[in-house]
């Protein structure tokens, strides 16, 4: 190659990169991890951190860590990111330690679907990973995760400054990037609670939410299988485990509790929570469901979804927690009861929900009951509504499915009756118009 | 292993490095060595049928060839009379047709086997004789093609064409070579054969373009096919059977783009690849969506499969002696019928054959039987549209005539992509119906809404979509008019030249961000 073609070269790849890193810069999808930043930059910019909360969006959603400092007299922080995984735990906890070296206590949240997704070399959705590895200030440790967090296969992507999961095309998000970086609102992210979520402070994501419709939902049944735990999963909890038995930090694993709704919904809910329970406690730390709880109670207003606590539901919760925090460790098992079917049992009859399934030909749906006593007697009253004329299509009747009116789109009108009595009634929107 | 993944990345960098710094005599063990790792990543079993399709192809083609030496050596010996020369012939002429009922007994039989064997058990309700595609054993990489890659020569030798490979090795690289290996395309032993045993020299030139083409590629496949993928699911694999025909065309546009963009950018890919080694593959595509007939569309369109079949199906099949026998009998009602009659029925066999090559299922068949019927159709009804044309005095050679054809060709090669991508046969015709008698246009953004409901990005992956199209549109144009859009590219000033290029690279980036894309290429599975 002579020096004309080196120059050219040079110049080629130089102007590109400039390019890059401009559409880089603008295209950086702050939507997607502008909470990440903010908690991570938190952590960065506090001047101390005893307790450190780890776990994905219930946790940053549930729990007002700002009270429980003010409290308590310490200082609490969460930083926990969406879908947050066992070696998001780790990562953020020895970047915590190496900026914080007071730190003295960890509680992390065990999510039930975020932990047992399989292998991290089958992961393909990075966005969550980046979340952690862009605000990351050790080098090291960055570098460390993310050849750990993938298959090598993405490796090539991890170093782009835009590729798979790091931009958004979407212009709106685009123009609100430029916008907020050029006038610096960017960093400015704390923001009073208001109806969406908004960033109130290390690591506390309020949403004040109030969703009308969280008594149906349409998505199948989870159920937890032991054998499909990955090798990482085990690898990454030992690694947790290690690191905070040498560095002398009180670890304690804990459940921030999701709607009853989720929860019995779950097959085998108590499989699951023996699963945890005992292998954390087998390896010396201790670990607390508040979905068992004794004293929180909370009802559907609670959540801004069928997972996620809203405001009033943290500040519910934060009580709760503090109770925790201030009671004898070895009195903290009287908090919670046994098991969920104990849980269950102590509650009155009644239904948390309702999960849809639409037939593959899609021209019938199914309403299954999620319940906390199999005996329950439920009764459907369905009425069909198209073009604003009402037809009763059957009362009272035991069976949970109904044939859609086919070629039409409207809603269905739903009343359930529980053991003889008027539990509740909802609609279902359908459309029919392209089926035959 | 993707095309764009990092270990392939990796392995053709090693290889790269490997190609140019070894002596060059050693390059095509280096190429052999590459593909076996790249084939040994595909799956291990797959190496006894890339094995058992090369070794039987050599080997017989070697006795082909001993039987052709033996005849020859008779014949210049002089020892022979005539009558017994002849006699010889005929009986070398028997043996070589046993060596070729073979061949294509051991390859078919394998390429059917493995394509076919658990459609027909699920159609007989024969559930026990279901293989399982866990064991990895069904539908080696490309199997497909390797298959009649390997019978192409083997009939090349067989009809006197090329002479026979000495190295069995040389010829197991012609068969594996692993970038065409995914998808193509069916290479010619004469071509690209020779190619591989050539020795090459870095020459900076080629590295460019290999690279830009690779890009090129890159771009269809990943910023135009696999942002479309999930779209194109949404509108034909649904429960929705009755859908507005405005959907459905939007949905028949989308996929004409994904299936374009998927093959040919995949085929661009294959060929920037080789280019960096310096070995030159023939195009399998020529703007098709310019043709201005549908035979036209197929000259243009999978280029190495349309001449494959014409070399080893339709010029075979039209010179038996039925057809011979038929072509006469047609003679007495003029030579236009003479000619398309048989011309006729042969490509409707050869379409029936590439539906079939596509896949066992009846949407395939009816695909080919589509194209088949037309083009037989079009080419025997050409002296009526000769008269239409003369008679409403149309200038068969304007712009605005071609301009015609062009939009002809498009929505008769659309309305075949009904039955190519809807798998229900009777969808496919109530959606065929429902374009013609029931486009409600009212209805299409509401139905969008609804299919495409829960998709992530939809925004963002059709504006990089269409920007691409558009890019690819523009190309299309250049490389018709100038027949290369990369000798194009290289007249025009730095400015125009780097920017252009800038926009590939940097809309291929983009298109990364998409989370849901398919990233396998459709044509991996034939």
């Amino acid at each position: 190659m002579n020096k004309k073609k080196i120059v050219a070269f040079i110049l080629f790849f130089g102007i590109y990169f400039v390019i890059q890193f401009l559409l880089g810069w603008a295209m950086k999808g702050n939507m997607y991890n502008s909470f990440g930043r903010a908690t991570l930059h938190d952590l960065h910019t506090a001047e101390k951190i005893e307790n450190l909360m780890l776990g994905d969006s219930h946790l940053y959603a549930g729990l007002d860590v700002n009270t429980l400092s003010e409290l308590n007299n310490t200082t609490f922080l969460t930083a926990a990111t969406a879908s947050q995984e066992v070696d998001g735990h780790l990562v953020i906890l020895k970047e915590t330690f190496k900026y914080h070296p007071e730190l003295k206590r960890v509680f992390i949240d065990v999510d039930y679907l975020n932990n047992f997704q399989g292998d991290f070399k089958d992961r393909n959705h990075l966005r969550n990973i980046y979340t952690i590895s862009d605000n990351l200030k050790d080098k090291k440790l960055k570098v460390n995760y993310l050849l750990k967090a993938t298959s090598p296969k993405y490796y090539l992507n991890h170093i782009l400054i835009f590729g798979k999961n790091r931009i958004t095309g979407n212009p709106k998000d685009i123009i609100y990037t430029v916008k907020s970086l050029l006038t610096g609102e960017y960093w400015k992210y704390r923001k009073p609670v208001s109806g969406n979520q908004s960033y109130a402070g290390n690591g506390f994501i309020p949403c004040s939410t109030v969703p009308t419709d969280t008594i149906v939902k349409a998505s199948e049944q989870i159920y937890f299988d032991k054998s499909g735990v990955s090798k990482d999963w085990y690898k990454f909890m030992q690694k947790i485990f290690e690191f905070c038995n040498k560095n002398n930090i009180e670890l304690c694993f804990i459940a921030v509790p999701e709607s009853k709704f989720k929860i019995w919904d779950t097959i085998n809910y108590t499989e699951y929570y023996n699963f945890i329970n005992s292998y954390v406690t087998s390896n010396g730390f201790t670990y607390y469901d508040f979905n068992l709880s004794n004293n929180l109670e909370l009802i559907r207003e609670d959540f801004y979804d069928d997972e996620h606590l809203n405001y009033p539901g943290a500040v519910k919760f934060t009580k709760c927690f503090n109770e925790f925090l201030n009671t004898e460790a070895l009195q903290r098992g009287n908090l919670f009861y046994t098991s969920l079917e104990n849980k269950k049992l102590s509650e009155p009859n009644t239904i948390a929900g309702f999960v849809t399934e639409l037939s593959d030909d899609g021209k019938s749906i199914t309403f299954k009951p999620v319940t906390n006593n199999e005996n329950n007697i439920i009764e459907y009253t369905y009425k069909t509504e198209v073009n604003n004329t009402t037809n009763i299509v059957a009362e009272k009747t035991l069976v949970n499915s109904i044939n859609l009116p086919l070629g039409s789109e409207g809603k269905i009108n739903i009343q359930i009756n529980l053991n003889n009595e008027y539990f509740c009634t909802f609609d279902y929107q359908f459309n029919t118009l392209w089926i035959k | 292993m993707d095309l764009l993944s990092f270990n392939f990345l990796i392995l053709l960098a090693i290889t790269f490095i490997f190609y140019y710094v070894l002596p060059k005599k050693v390059q095509w063990i280096c190429l052999l060595t590459a593909s076996f790792i790249f084939y040994y990543f595909t799956g291990k079993f797959n190496f006894i049928f890339i094995l058992l399709s090369s070794a039987s192809t050599f080997f017989l083609a070697k006795a082909l060839s001993k039987l052709n030496n033996s005849f020859t050596q008779k014949k210049n010996e002089g020892t022979f009379s005539k009558d017994e020369l002849k006699e010889f012939k005929l009986k070398i002429r028997s043996k070589k047709r046993l060596i070729l009922i073979l061949t294509l007994i051991i390859n078919f039989g394998i390429l059917g086997f493995l394509k076919y064997w658990n459609t027909i058990a699920i159609s007989l309700s024969l559930d026990f004789l279901v293989l399982n595609h866990r064991k990895g054993l069904l539908l080696p990489l490309g199997i497909s093609f390797y298959t009649f890659q390997a019978i192409s020569y083997f009939m090349d030798v067989y009809n006197g064409k090329i002479k026979d490979e000495k190295n069995f090795f040389k010829y197991l690289l012609f068969i594996s070579y692993f970038p065409q290996l995914i998808q193509g395309p069916i290479n010619r032993y004469d071509k690209l054969g020779t190619e591989l045993s050539e020795e090459h020299n870095f020459n900076f030139e080629n590295i460019k373009e290999g690279l830009f083409q690779f890009i090129f590629g890159a771009l269809k496949k990943y910023a135009i096919a696999d942002c479309l993928y999930n779209f194109i699911s949404a509108i034909f694999d649904g429960p929705y059977n009755n859908l507005p025909g405005s959907i459905i065309v939007f949905g028949i546009l989308l996929y004409s783009a994904y299936q374009y963009a998927d093959f040919s950018g995949g085929i661009d890919m294959v060929i920037g690849i080789s280019k960096l080694f310096g070995i030159k593959m023939q195009p399998n595509f020529k703007q098709p969506y310019f043709s201005i007939s549908l035979a036209d569309f197929w000259r243009r369109w999978h280029i190495s499969l349309g001449l494959w079949m014409k070399d080893y199906v339709f010029y075979p099949f039209v010179l038996t002696e039925g057809m011979q026998n038929l072509t006469k009998k047609c003679g007495k009602f003029g030579k236009h019928l003479q000619r398309t009659i048989p011309a006729g029925i042969a490509n409707i066999l050869v379409f029936f054959i590439v539906g079939i090559w596509h896949g066992p299922e009846m949407h395939y068949v009816l695909w080919g039987l589509y194209n088949g019927l037309v083009i037989a159709l079009s080419d025997f009804l050409k002296p009526v549209f000769t008269k239409c044309t003369t008679a409403l005095h149309i200038n068969t050679k304007s712009f605005g005539h071609k301009l015609w054809q062009i939009i002809r060709t498009f929505v008769i090669v659309n309305i075949g992509w009904y039955f190519d991508r809807i798998y229900d046969v009777k969808k496919s015709f109530v959606f065929l119906k429902n374009t013609f008698l029931n486009f409600d246009l009212k209805h299409f953004n509401i139905c969008k809404n609804l299919l495409f409901e829960g998709q992530a990005n939809i925004t963002a992956n059709l504006g990089i979509a269409c920007l691409s199209l558009l890019l690819i549109f523009f190309t299309s144009l250049v490389a018709e008019k100038h027949g290369s859009f990369y000798e194009w590219l290289k007249e025009r000033n730095v400015a125009i030249r780097w920017g252009i290029i800038y926009v590939f690279i940097l809309i291929l980036i983009m298109s990364f961000s998409n989370p849901n894309a398919a990233n396998v290429f459709m044509y991996a599975n034939y």
